[in-house]
């Protein structure tokens, strides 16, 4: 609790300065130095600041900068902190249509298994925790031999059923990579002398299997799997470093 | 036109190689569809009740029906049909289909299987009426079990002499579609192994597959075997499928194909003499499983000498890739409109019929502008034996400056059907690279511009495809990027329900337990009522105990009614004025309840009082019964 409060003060003290320095930024971005733009956005960023419209204008700054991996890296930061941002989604499709990025197509039944995460902004997990809880809540009449209500459980077993396999489907699946090198080249093994599974343009989707060394093992969005040296990617979620 | 069997239980193989080759035929030039229907049976000559093989067979086209054959005096029976290929040096490829039919005399005489009508490819073939001659001598009246004894491969041993046609109850035979090979040449080849259907069998071990410069490709047997007919006896077939490939050029041997199946034969008996009528009872094949003894019979086909032809070396283009074969190359590209810099990815499939697992990834000529990356190779089979099927090359090429259209792709085979090398291009694939040779990103100037103009200046035209401004707000700050899941806001919002789980439970049992208590008291104090009552009731109580047992009934009633402190208290700690305060009860009653009160207490104490004889008068014991009555009857 006493830890709780500490983020909530720190967070409510940190506000103001977030918006001084976010405007800063922002005067800078509008000036026309994008360069300075982008820095003072990423001093934000690493003072722990997790919020979409920073990683989206930040993106512009990269974009403005040339640097389109970069852009939509922080594009997908956006929409990972606020599903359905309305300006990082038109941005990240302009420039995926300008990359030829690779991203994943999922199928019918990948898709179904997505729409409880994508209706709910990411939260279905509330809705499996609910659906859980209607669930004991509707049995445990049994322990004091009263009547089940029997409506109220099958529609909490739905709603877990539902939610909860969206929510383990999305933790399976791992975490998302976008590749921000102009030219990364997936490989059959870790080692620059492997044979090429795919050539990937900068922007693409890459889900994380494992790491070794300077190396990742990742799946490609047609499913394969191939290596790919740790520089060429970077992850979409970031860390939740305290704030100093 | 030389016809090499080449399958005859490989339904799906069959098919995709129909299909494939049919198509490979109508783009050959010399393949001309020329279609012709045969009939053969498998003796011109039998005896009623033997049953002969007919096999009608269709070559070019794929027939639409099998034929309808009636001979009044045979019996004939559709007995299922094989497709096979016919690969020619003249036509190249071609499908033979093959419709088996089995055939029994009913009678004696000279029979003709009339003149088959087929359609096939568009056109009317006929087949050539065959004449059958069937002799009386009636081989179906030969004892059943005479054809189990001790038959092999190896050994026949002389059977009874009315027996016409030895039958060896295991053999089998390589299947080849041809006996010249190129080195290099994948060959698919059956080994077919025949058990008599009238013997017992385990499945067949494989001794041998191979030969000496070959390298074999072993698939699983189809563990379905097919009931077939071979001159004329009944075997099961079961096909081992291989893809053999010469690796040297010469004579070569391909080794004796050898398997050991267990069979179960009938125990050789003693010389006995016939019983007039039990013949068929001795010999038939039920009475013999009880004399039945398992032995290992070695099954061996015979060798097949293979002449391995070299490659010639006339006209063998630079970019051989080591495919023999008949092939097709289908090229692709995507994306269709990149930027400079940006992967394309180029697709090249070669499908067919050939040696796919040596072929090399076809040739990507060298072109300004374009790097190439070496391509990864992924093969789809289309039949068990992977001689067809499709293999798919996917090259990543990268820009290096605007560009209209890909490198060409090229793939060169040995075609042995030709027996010349064939060199395939790929078709013109058109791409639109966009932007400049420069290695680096243009920075983007227009909104730059637009965002700082110069006094003075004109702005710079705004470009219509641009990305949507920066938000100016900061929007909701504290979010993070751990799976919600994974939050510990989450988690420790699950003891929320949680907790109130639990104290809903704890308070419902809580509940429940205090109410059962209160219900056996209930029952305990009705229960003793009710002897008090009993004792009220009973004209021969003394005066003491009926006073007392008066005094318990009001008190047990009072008790049953009381709430709050009293409801707990012991019944017989309650007075008279506590027995009042349970219910409204009128002034007279409460009188009556008082003065009953205190005659219990005078007899009780001072041994005095209404009925201090011997007995209570009627009136007197009627009197109290009323007043426990009426107080039963108030109300709380």
């Amino acid at each position: 609790m006493r830890s709780l409060l500490f983020l909530l003060a720190s967070g409510l003290l940190a506000l103001p300065a977030m918006g001084t320095a976010f405007d800063d930024a922002n005067t800078l971005y509008g000036k026309g130095d994008h360069a300075a733009a982008a820095k003072a956005y990423t001093a934000l960023v690493e003072q722990g600041e997790r919020s979409a419209n920073l990683f989206h204008n930040r993106a512009n700054a990269e974009y403005r900068l040339g640097q389109k991996g970069a852009a939509i890296l922080d594009y997908e930061r956006a929409l990972a902190l606020q599903p359905g941002h309305p300006e990082a989604t038109a941005n990240l499709a302009f420039l995926r249509a300008q990359t030829a990025a690779r991203t994943e197509q999922p199928g019918r039944w990948e898709r179904l298994l997505a729409w409880p995460e994508r209706a709910t902004h990411g939260r279905a997990a509330w809705g499996a925790a609910a659906g859980f809880w209607i669930v004991l809540f509707s049995l445990a009449p049994l322990v004091w031999r009263r009547r089940v209500a029997w409506g109220p459980a099958i529609l909490g077993l739905l709603l877990f059923g539902i939610c909860g396999a969206s929510t383990v489907w999305e933790a399976k699946r791992g975490a998302l990579w976008i590749v921000t090198a102009n030219r990364a080249i997936a490989r059959v093994a870790p080692a620059e002398s492997s044979e090429t599974v795919a050539a990937l343009a900068t922007g693409s989707q890459l889900r994380l299997v494992l790491e070794r060394g300077e190396w990742l093992l990742v799946k490609l969005p047609d499913g394969k799997q191939g290596w790919l040296p740790r520089t060429g990617a970077e992850p979409v979620a970031l860390p939740d470093t305290a704030r100093s | 036109m030389q016809v090499l069997p080449f399958y005859n239980s490989f339904p799906r193989w069959a098919a995709v190689l129909a299909i494939l080759c049919v198509a490979m035929f109508s783009a050959l030039p010399a393949g001309g569809a020329e279609v012709s229907a045969t009939a053969k049976l498998s003796s011109s000559a039998a005896s009623v009740g033997e049953t002969l093989r007919l096999d009608i067979s269709v070559t070019g086209a794929n027939p639409a029906a099998a034929p309808e054959i009636e001979v009044p005096g045979l019996m004939i029976a559709n007995a299922g049909y094989n497709r096979s290929i016919q690969m020619t040096s003249r036509s190249g490829v071609s499908v033979m289909f093959t419709y088996h039919y089995s055939v029994i005399p009913q009678k004696e005489g000279e029979f003709t299987i009339p003149s088959l009508a087929i359609r096939a490819g568009g056109q009317e073939v006929k087949t050539e009426p065959l004449v059958l001659t069937v002799s009386g001598q009636a081989s179906a009246a030969m004892p059943r079990g005479t054809r189990q004894r001790g038959r092999s491969s190896h050994a026949a041993p002389p059977e009874p002499q009315e027996r016409r046609v030895q039958q060896k109850i295991a053999f089998a035979e390589w299947v080849l579609p041809k006996t010249s090979v190129y080195v290099g040449e994948t060959v698919p080849a059956e080994a077919r192994i025949y058990l008599a259907t009238n013997v017992g069998w385990n499945a067949p071990n494989i001794i041998n597959m191979g030969g000496e410069g070959f390298s074999v490709e072993r698939f699983p047997p189809n563990p379905k075997a097919q009931q077939v007919t071979r001159d004329g006896e009944q075997y099961h077939l079961l096909v081992v499928k291989v893809a053999l490939t010469p690796a040297k050029t010469g004579k070569l041997t391909l080794d004796a194909a050898e398997f050991s199946a267990v069979a179960q034969l009938p125990r050789r008996r003693a010389q006995r003499p016939q019983m007039p009528g039990f013949e068929d009872f001795f010999d038939d094949p039920f009475f013999n499983r009880a004399f039945m003894v398992e032995e290992e019979i070695p099954i061996r086909s015979e060798p097949v000498e293979i002449d391995v032809k070299p490659l010639p070396t006339k006209g063998k283009p630079p970019g051989f890739s080591g495919a023999i074969g008949q092939f097709k190359l289908e090229t692709r590209a995507t994306p269709a409109t990149v930027q400079v810099g940006d992967p394309v990815t180029l697709t090249a499939e070669v499908s067919g019929l050939g040696n796919f697992q040596r072929m090399e990834a076809p040739t990507v000529a060298e072109a300004p502008g374009w790097k190439v990356y070496p391509p990864s190779a992924h093969f789809e089979r289309e039949s068990e034996t992977g001689i067809s099927g499709v293999k798919r090359f996917e090259y990543a090429l990268i820009p290096d400056r605007p560009q209209t259209a890909l490198p060409e792709v090229t793939f060169s085979y040995f075609d042995p059907s030709r027996e010349a090398y064939q060199t395939l291009t790929g078709k013109p694939l058109p791409i639109t690279v966009e932007g400049s040779a420069a290695p680096t990103p243009t920075p983007p100037p227009t909104a730059t511009a637009a965002a700082a103009p110069a006094p003075g200046a004109t702005p710079a035209p705004k470009p219509v495809d641009d990305i949507l401004p920066i938000r100016p707000d900061a929007g909701r700050a504290g979010l993070s990027f751990t799976p919600l899941w994974e939050q510990p806001a989450f988690r420790l919002a699950q003891a929320v329900p949680l907790v109130a789980l639990l104290l809903l439970a704890g308070w419902q049992i809580h509940r429940q337990r205090s109410g059962n208590s209160a219900l056996r008291r209930a029952a305990e104090l009705r229960h003793r009522k009710q002897e008090a009552a009993r004792t009220v009731a009973d004209p021969a109580a003394a005066p003491e105990a009926f006073y007392t047992a008066a005094i318990r009934h009001l008190q047990l009633e009072a008790a049953l009614r009381a709430t709050g402190s009293l409801a707990t208290r012991d019944p017989a700690a309650l007075d008279a004025e506590a027995v009042c305060a349970t219910r409204r009860v009128d002034p007279a009653l409460a009188n009556a309840i008082r003065s009953l009160f205190a005659t219990h207490d005078e007899l009780r104490y001072a041994g005095a009082g209404p009925g201090n004889g011997d007995s209570i008068s009627p009136e007197r014991r009627e009197a109290v019964q009323r007043t426990l009555q009426q107080f039963e009857q108030s109300h709380a």
